[in-house]
Parts: C-alpha cells; structure tokens; sequence
C-alpha cells in the first residue's frame, strides 16, 4: 500500500520490518477507528467501551511492531503524498522510534483495557469527545515517535499537545481543570516554538527537513549555532518533559484529566519529549562541549530533588504522582547527562551505561508511573475524590488495587527486586563511573554529587510512598466515602495488573531487557557491543559491578519464609493500642500533612510554608471549642519567574490599546502619516 | 473563451435579477429574494470551481478578463463562503414583524448580497486595472450597506468608519494607479501588458516607487494592515455573521489580491525594497492584531483582530517571498479563510443565544449552544494555527520562509503566532468552558427570534469540514494552481 524502503540485514530483518509497519498500520488504523466511532456513538453510554477497545487493539499493534523491529534491527521509511511548501509527511521506524513505541504501547494497552471500566463511571465528563481525543492521543504520539521529518514530528507534536489538552480540559464546568489545561497548552505552545526554531532554522542552510539528511548535515554547522540548537531543543522538549523550572504545567494538567490519561501523559509523553531530545541531541548535534553534559546533569539533579521535594508537599494523590513525575524526568535527565558528558569526553562505555540507563528509567518510570496512576484512578473511583487526608483504610475494601499500587510504590522507591531499583542502579553506576574516571577534578565533583543527589531523591521517593501508601490504604476510613468505597470492577484491575506484573518481569530480568535496549542505545551513538553479563545477572562494566535480582528475591523469599516461620512460633498477644487514656479514632491518625511535617520543617527555606490557625472559643482561649488549621507552602518559580512576565505583558497589552481610540481623525493622520513615512523610506527620488 | 464570461455572468445575473425585484413594491418580491440570495451564493461557488478547474486543465487568459491560478484561487474561499454566507442568511433574514421598515430592510439585504457576491467575483477576473480598481470599490460600496444593516448607532457608526478610511484609501490606490501607467512608455491599463513592459525594465523606477507606496497605503487601508486598520474591528464585528464572514474572508483577500498584482508589477524595478516594505507591514499588522486579541472582551472584535493578525501574516508571507514564502502565504490565506468563515458563523448562533457579544457574558456557551460552540472552538484552534489544521503548516512555511530570511525574523514571527494563540485560546475556552454562574434552575425564557439558527450552523460545519478535508489532503487542482501560483508570485 505504501513504498517501501527496505534497509536491513537479510529476509529476517524484512519480513520483522513488514510485520511491524503491517502491525503499525494496524495500530493506528485502530486508533481511527476508536475516534470515528466515539464520535458517532456519543449518544450511547452503554457503547462506550468500543473506543477503547480500539485504542487497546491499536497500542498492541504499537507494541509488536516496535518489539519487531527492536527483536529485527533495520529502520524502513514510508512517504505519504501531500502537498505542503516544506514537503509532505513521511514515517521511519528505527530502532529508537520502536523502543519509545513499544513504551506508547506497551502502557496504552493497560490504560486502554482499565479505561474500558472506568470511563463509564466518569461524571461530568462527555464521553464521545473523550474517546475520540484519547484515540487522536495515542495515535499522535505514535506518529512523533515515527516521524522522519520535522513536518510530520511537528504536526503530530502539536497534535498530542492539542488532543492531550482536551482530555484535559474534559471537565468541563471545572474552572480549575480550564485553568490548568490552559497553562498547559501555553507551555506546549512555547516549547513548540523553540522547536519549530530548531529545526526550520539549520533548514534555511542545509535546505533539508528530513531527519535523516539532518543527521548528516547538522553536524557541520557552525559551533556558535549547534550550541544555540542544543539550548532551544533543551527547552522546547523540557517544557514538555517537566523539566525544572519548565514543569509548571505539569502538576496542574496531569491530575485534572481522567486517570488512564494521567497514566499516559505522564508514564508516556513525558517520555516522548525525551525521544525528541535524544534524537535531536545524539544523532543530529554531533559531539559537543562538556559543558552540554553538565547542563543537563545538573537540570536532572534539580529536577528530581524538587519534585520529590514538592511531592511530599501533596495531598492530592495525583498531583503527588504528577511531582514525581518531575523527579524521574530528573533521573532519566542524569542518565542523558552523563552519557553525554561521556560521548564529548570519548568515554564509550560510559555513554553506554548511560544511554542504557536513560532508556531502561524511561520504560520502568512508564510502568510504574502508569501503575500508580491507575491506581490513584481506581481510588478516585471508589471513594469521589483524590485528597488522601479523605481516605485511609482501602486496603480492607480494595485489596486488588491496594496491591497494585504496592507493587508501584515499591518500585518507584527502588526497591529490590522491582524494575525501579535495576535502572536507579543503572544510574548510580553510570555517576560512579563519572566519578571514577580520572578525567578532570570537575568530573569526579560532578559524579560524586550526582550520587549524592540520587540517594536524597531516592531515601525522599520512599518517604513519599511511605505517606502515600500508607495514609490511602492504611488505618481506619477518615471519611465516609472510604468507608464505603468497594472494589473496581475486574478491567480496570486486569489494566493495573498488567503494569504490576511488568514492574516484576523488568526487574528480574535486567540483562534481557538490556539486550533488547541495544539496539536503540546503539541507534543513538552507543557502542554496539552488549553489555557484559549472563542471563541472570547485569554487569555495568564499571569497576567490576553487577546486579543479579534474581539473586536478590531469592534471599528475600527466604527471608520472608524464615521470618515467618519464626514469628509463627512467638507467643502472640492482642490488646488495644495505648491512647494516652482517651480514645483512638480515624481522627487521632497520623496523616499526610503530619507526615510531612518534619519535611516541611528542614526544607522551609524552599516551601517557606504559611500557616494560619484560627481557634474558637468562648471563655478564654485555653477552652477552645473549634480549631482551623490552614497550611501551604509557596510556589518559586511561579512566584518570582512566571508571574512577572505574565503580568508584565497584559501590562503591555493593555498599553498598547489605546492606539484604537475611536476618533476618524485620528486614524486619518494615522494614513497620512503612514503614506508619508512610505515615501520617505524610499529615498531614491527625495 | 466562453467559460470566464459563464463564470462571471452566473453570479452577474442572479445580482440583476435581485436588483429588478427589489423594485417591485410588492410583498412577494421579498420572498424571492430570500431564494436568490440563496442561489446568489451557490452559483458563485459554482464559478469559483468551474474557474478553478478550468485553469487546473491548463486555460489561461489575458486581456479585459484574466484568468490565471493567482486569480482562481483567490476565487476559491469567495465562492466557498459566499455559499455558506447565503445558506446561513436564509434564516439570518429578520422576522416579519421586527419594525415598521423591516421589509424594506430585507429588500435592501436582499439584493445587495448577491451584487457583493458578484462584485467580488469580478475582482478577482479583471485583468484590467481600472476596472480592478473600479470593482474593489463597488465591494466596498456594497458592503458598507450590508455592515449597517443592524441600523443601530453603533453599526452607523461602523459603516461609516469603513468607507471614509477605505475611501480615503482608495484614492491613493487611483493615484497609483495613475502613477504606474505615467512610469511606463504606452499607458495601457492591462495588467498583462504592463507586466511584460516591468519584465522588459521600461518602468521608471521612481515612478513605480510612488505608485507601490501609495498603492500599499490604499489597498491596505482596505486590507486593514496596521496602522490603517481602526475601522476594521468596528465594521467586522457590528455586520450580520454572515456578512462578517465574507468581509472577514473573502473581501479582504481581494484587497491582498491587488497588492499581489501591483507588487508583480513593481518589483522588477524597484527589487527587494518592495518585498521588505511589505514583510515589515505584514509582520507589524500581524504583531498588532496579536497584542490585541490579548485584550480583547468581545467575540466578534476579537474574531477580528485575528484578522488583523491573519491578513499581516499572509502580507509578510508575500514580503518573503520565494516560492515558499508566497506559496505559504496563498495556504494561509486559503485555510485562514475556512476557518474564520466557520468561525463568524458559529459566532452568530453563539451570540444570539448568548444574547450578548460580552466575551465574560458569554461564559458556557457550549452549555448552552453545543454544536455551534463546539465548532466556535476547534475553528478557533485552527485558527491559532493547531494541527490538525492546515493553518499550521501554513505557518510553519511563512516561518521557513523567514528562517530562509533571517533567523531573528523568524523568532519575531514566532513571538507573534505565540502570542495569537495564547490569546484566542485564553478567550475561546473560557468563553465556550466555563459557566459563570451555576446555571439556575428556571432559565429565563429566550426572546423571540433568538432560537437556534440551525441553517448558520450548517453553513458553519460546512466551512469546518471543507476546512478539515482540506488540511489533511488539498485536492489536486487546488494543490496544482498553489504550486503555479507560488511560481508566479514567489
């Protein structure tokens, strides 16, 4: 149906690479579908599974080709024919597209398969236009991934934006969901304008949008503009990745769509913001200063300390999951750091560890970030309402999702032997082996602090679900609603249990996926020969380090066998616990804001935390009869960065009107004036 | 050739015959106009396609009438919203009993739409530029009458704004004019004529200097680039929605049209100072109409400012030049065109069920009005320049062809189309979203005639979905006379 250009390594390779653009076709042929039919099925509810089921359907398609052609190693293009002054749409799928394909899809048929459950539940929200913008969704960001020219990445760049917007905005009579939606599309806006810089401007030289003649010619641009490409690209892909000070968005927009779409946008586009960074950076810039690779160290250190930080500020189940999200950007962003400071400092197996680092967080921080989401999803469903201070005690009630978000949390934190804890090793190794290499004094400063950093935001990740998990699931119901929340139905916990199960299978088998990543660690500049290791166990090849998990569970199941065996054999007493003689209700729990506390209190020079306290009383103030208490914490970067501007420009604006001031007079001279000037410029004949 | 003078005679007639029966006294009469306004439309898009692919198939034609792919696609959108225009305004009519002079009203509505229709139709056939001027004028004219049709203050007011400035306008382009036939040695007025003597280096580059500025002045005073805009948020917002698409749409492209064709002529002798003259009026215009859609608090003056912004775009796309610059700059206008038109005509049903053009009052349109806010604001998006609308790439050519420029032009450029977009989405989705207060339980009841216009609806999905077919693939024909025209004008 299409041309095809084939270029690969035998009939394997070609009949892999048909297979994948055969299932790609199918995927995205799916993806119209579930938007067509939710448009014309609007009216009826109880259809309203279709969509996703197609989107479903779709993103497997997504995920076989992209493990197609990971499994085939080739890359094959196709052209579509349409007329534009910059040259049509034209697709390729390298090894580096089917990876971030694999990750679309792989996440996209959980999501697809729980929103099947939950979109009939949703209130408030129109479902036609809602699956329609979920399919336009899934489908736009596949078509980035695979986009081999910077016509079709932009367009579909633009799309995911616009359609992510909607899904955003989808509760409609919410002010504060339009209010986040609308930073949010601005956010996009600038970012997209950087990008649409990057890459028309090199084209006005080399006269060429397609990636792959950029990828030859870009290198030869002069130092002076690479540097300026590299500093655009830094922000058009961080403003879309979450990037610190860029992330304001991203906390607002990603809890105020339904949850699947949480899961999407922020376990996968997130994701494809770093694609476009990757790609543009690794294959397209060439080598580099150092100085790239410190920027983008010391943005992902910045990064993943403030949203932990700012995560264990939350209250709202999603918006925390949302500030994580800015923290794991932070860890994959270390991993981009140090393969690039690798690559300009001729390091090659470090920019392997690297790479292999960066791409092995982006599809376990998919996984699990999705998980969680769903998770929080599945909550939000249950008891109305996603403020964690309003719940407590859902373990007994929903054991299934309590489960999931367990196996999230636990590989969020990093824990052993969950796919969390493979890559964040992948990391350390990669700042260790920074810190090792003799290269400069600034080297070793730069890897020793950067494993400074990640153990801070690791031992605060974990704090964080600490609160999280606990103060959702743990302990007595603190509202009404939590009391009578119930289990979600089977769907939405298969979508769940599906991420769950993958956390486990990445985390035991870290040398398989490694295998698997090559080829796209190799597509962005790695050196080709895989990493050293068995099947069990993942060696860094830095200083002699390597990870078996599987090695790993086995002591835990053991341990967990011996200390059960042991308890079992303790005298066991049940008694209430000690209330200091009053009694002990939901009230006198220790909640999340509590939780927080000692947090809030180390950190203030960061929250500067405001706090208001009003008691009731009548007599004298030591009887109070009511107390309020009101605390928050201040915002810096809106503060100091985004406001200014804002404000500085309506400012402007406002100015600027009075140019129109409605008298013909005026605007007469206003012609006259403009006719003089005209003449004027033209001072051949004065 | 038969076909041009079938073309231009179709919209001609069905104008005639509306003009005859609007002096007939009686009753009846007004209920026939309301069906030639109809057909009015439909005939003039019928034109626009027969002309557009007649010259695909290769015609061209030089003298009196001309016909080239410059002229055929500036055609297009008239035809294609002439025909939403009139499918909207079959319902826009007034009822009956409005006031005393309702019918004569009517009358007047009824046959100065479709002489607008053919008006514009001649515009864009003349190869003559007297009478290019002659009917440039006569849109003027004819549509200053459609502005006023509210008959309140404000809309005289509008009315007479438009044509003092545009008139004030005119007169420099008639001078012009008279300076382009001094420059050359045979003062012939056809434009095919006086191309080859430009090619041929026999126009006095002084002279053509006079007549480019002050053509510039004069068309765009009618273009409405900055700072010779004022009158055009007053005259497009206070029109009928039906007419406001066509000023906002189709008549404005005409004027672009002109400028093109000067811009053809002089740019042999005066070289890059014509082109630079023009991207520095089309980026100043577009900065303009962006700040203010900033501020704006009025749909339909903000629907208009976006204009601004847009008529500056395709003017600085144009000022670029090359191939794809000026081929940018054509999409831009074709997909500007769709989508505005859409939006004027979802605006209509929009305000009128809103009872209000208040951006603030309007607050949950979609609530209230689904279908036509719905269309309001994905027309909106496509019109800030969102795929996948054909307005971004539009855009993103003018923004190649200023990268091909220079860079900082690009950034500025850039700047601009940022700023439209904050602010067109800023207003339209707290407009359509958001309800301001929670609605009440007994809504007031509407006031009579403000039912839902279902005919402005369609027309309004009708310019969408041409839109949107067009985004995704532009048809053969079209894409064809784009490159040939961008071949010309580049």
């Amino acid at each position: 149906m299409f041309p095809l250009f084939f270029s690969g390594r035998g009939r394997k390779v070609a009949i892999f690479l048909k297979l994948a653009l055969t299932l790609l076709g199918l995927g995205l042929a799916g993806n119209l579908a579930g938007a067509a039919l939710s448009c014309a099925l609007r009216r009826l509810s109880s259809l309203s599974r279709w969509p996703s089921v197609a989107a479903g359907a779709a993103c497997l398609g997504y995920l076989a080709a992209g493990l197609a052609v990971l499994l085939g190693e080739g890359t094959h293009v196709v052209v579509l024919p349409m007329f534009h002054p910059l040259g049509g749409f034209s697709l390729s799928l390298d090894p580096l597209a089917a990876f971030f394909l694999c990750v679309i899809g792989l996440v996209g048929v959980a999501a697809s398969l729980f929103g099947q459950g939950y979109l009939r539940h949703l209130k408030g929200r129109d479902l036609g236009s809602v699956g329609a913008w979920y399919n336009l969704f899934l489908l736009s960001m596949a078509l980035v991934v695979t986009g081999a020219n910077a016509v079709t990445f932009l367009f579909f760049w633009e799309g995911m934006a616009l359609s992510s917007y909607f899904l955003v905005v989808s509760k409609k009579e919410d002010p504060a969901a339009r209010q986040a939606g609308f930073v949010y599309l601005v956010m996009a806006h600038l970012g997209t304008a950087c990008l649409v810089v990057l890459f028309l401007w090199p084209a006005a030289q080399i006269h060429s949008l397609a990636f792959a003649r950029m990828a030859i010619l870009w290198p030869g641009l002069p130092a002076g503009e690479k540097t300026i490409l590299f500093l655009l690209a830094l922000v058009g892909f961080g403003s879309k990745a979450g990037m610190v000070p860029l992330h304001v968005w991203l906390p607002r927009a990603h809890p105020a769509a339904p949850s699947q779409v949480s899961a999407l946008m922020s376990g996968v586009m997130l994701k494809v913001a770093i694609y476009g960074l990757l790609r543009v950076v690794f294959t397209f810039l060439g080598v580099g200063p150092v100085w790239w690779g410190l920027l983008v160290l010391g943005l992902g250190v910045v990064s993943a300390l403030l949203g932990v930080l700012y995560a264990l500020m939350e209250h709202d189940l999603k918006r925390l999951l949302a500030y994580h999200s800015v923290e794991n950007i932070g860890i994959i962003l270390m991993g981009v750091g140090v393969a690039l400071l690798a690559r300009s400092l001729h390091l090659p197996a470090l920019l392997m560890i690297g790479l292999l680092a960066a791409l092995y967080h982006i599809l376990n921080h998919a996984v699990f970030k999705g998980l969680l989401f769903l998770g929080s999803g599945s909550v939000a469903q249950a008891t109305g309402t996603g403020d964690m201070e309003k719940m407590g005690g859902l373990i007994h009630r929903m054991p299934w999702t309590a489960g999931g978000f367990l196996v999230g949390a636990a590989a969020i934190s990093a824990l052993p032997p969950l796919n969390g804890f493979a890559s964040e090793w992948l990391t350390f190794q990669a700042l260790f082996g920074l810190g090792y290499h003799p290269v400069a004094w600034w080297s070793g400063l730069a890897g020793t602090l950067g494993v400074a950093a990640l153990a801070l935001t690791g031992g605060l990740a974990a704090a964080c679900f600490i609160k999280a998990y606990g103060v959702t699931f743990l302990a007595l119901p603190r509202s009404r609603a939590a009391e009578k929340a119930a289990e979600v139905p089977r769907s939405m916990n298969l979508g769940a249990g599906i991420l769950a199960a993958s956390c486990f299978v990445l985390g035991l088998f870290p040398s398989r996926v490694a295998a698997v990543l090559r080829p796209a660690v190799a597509a962005l500049g790695g050196p080709h020969p895989p990493p050293p290791g068995s099947f069990f166990t993942l060696a860094s090849g830095m200083g002699g380090a390597s990870l078996s998990p599987l090695l790993l569970a086995a002591i835990l199941v053991v341990l967990l066998l011996a200390t059960r065996f042991w308890s079992g054999r303790m005298p066991e007493r049940l008694s209430a616990t000690w209330g200091c003689g009053g009694t002990l209700g939901a009230t006198s729990e220790y909640n999340a804001t509590s939780f927080a506390k000692p947090f809030r209190i180390a950190f203030a020079f960061l929250f500067r935390p405001v706090r208001e306290i009003n008691s009731g009383y009548e007599v004298s103030p030591f009887f109070r009869h009511s107390l309020h208490y009101r605390g928050e914490i201040r915002f810096l970067f809106e503060e100091y960065l985004y406001e200014p501007v804002r404000s500085f420009l309506l400012e402007l604006a406002d100015r600027f009107r009075q140019v129109q001031s409605g008298n013909l007079r005026t605007y007469l001279a206003y012609l006259f004036l403009t006719l003089l000037a005209l003449l004027a410029v033209n001072n051949k004949w004065l | 050739m038969p076909w041009v003078e079938a073309a231009l005679a179709l919209p001609v007639l069905v104008a005639l015959t509306a003009v005859i029966v609007a002096l007939s006294p009686s009753q009846a009469a007004v209920h026939v106009q309301r069906y030639l306004v109809l057909i009015s439309g439909w005939v003039t898009l019928l034109a626009a396609v027969l002309l557009l692919t007649r010259v695909a198939a290769g015609a061209n034609l030089h003298g009196f009438f001309q016909v080239d792919a410059l002229s055929a696609l500036f055609l297009l959108p008239v035809g294609i919203l002439g025909a939403a225009a009139a499918t909207a305004s079959w319902a826009q009519q007034s009822p009956p009993a409005r006031d005393a002079d309702g019918g004569r009203d009517d009358r007047l509505f009824g046959w100065l739409f479709p002489t607008f229709l053919a008006v514009m139709v001649a515009v864009t056939l003349a190869g003559n530029l007297v009478f290019l001027w002659v009917t440039l004028e006569a849109t003027t004219v004819s549509s200053a009458l459609l502005v006023d049709r509210a008959g309140t203050s404000r809309s005289v007011e509008a009315a007479w704004k438009f044509v003092l400035l545009t008139g004030a306008g005119s007169l420099c382009s008639l001078f012009s004019l008279g300076f382009l036939l001094a420059a050359v040695p045979t003062p012939v007025p056809d434009w095919s004529a006086l191309l080859s003597f430009a090619r041929a280096g026999h126009l006095d580059p002084a002279l053509a200097a006079v007549a480019f500025a002050l053509a510039l002045v004069g068309f765009g005073a009618k273009i409405g680039l900055f700072p010779l805009h004022p009158w055009l948020p007053d005259a497009h917002s206070e029109a009928p929605s039906p007419v406001s698409t066509l000023l906002s749409g189709a008549e404005l492209g005409l004027a672009v049209y002109a400028l093109v064709r000067y811009l053809l002529l002089v740019r042999p002798a005066l070289g890059a100072w014509s082109q630079e003259t023009l991207l520095a009026a089309g980026l100043l215009s577009a900065a303009a109409g962006a700040v203010m859609i900033l501020v704006s608090r009025d749909l339909k003056r903000l629907l208009a400012w976006s204009t601004l912004e847009n008529m500056g775009l395709i003017v600085a796309g144009f000022g670029l030049g090359g191939e794809l610059g000026a081929g940018a700059a054509l999409l831009q206008m074709l997909y500007h065109s769709l989508a505005k038109g859409s939006l004027f005509l979802a605006a209509g049903p929009v305000t009128e069920e809103g009872g209000s053009r208040d951006l603030s009052a309007l607050a949950g349109s979609l609530a209230r009005s689904p279908v036509p806010a719905a269309v309001l604001l994905l027309s909106g998006f496509a019109v800030a320049g969102s795929p996948p609308f054909g307005n971004f790439l539009s855009e993103l050519g003018l923004l190649g062809a200023a990268f091909a420029a220079s860079p900082l032009l690009a950034v500025l450029l850039a700047t601009v189309l940022l700023t439209s977009l904050t602010g067109l989405v800023y207003h339209l989705t707290k407009m359509t979203f958001i309800a301001r207060e929670p609605p009440s339980p007994t809504p007031t009841p509407p006031e009579v005639g403000t039912s839902a216009n279902p005919w402005a609806v369609a027309a309004a999905v009708f310019s969408g979905v041409i839109l949107l077919i067009f985004s995704l693939h532009l048809p053969g024909p079209v894409a064809q006379l784009m490159r040939a025209a961008a071949k010309l004008a580049g």
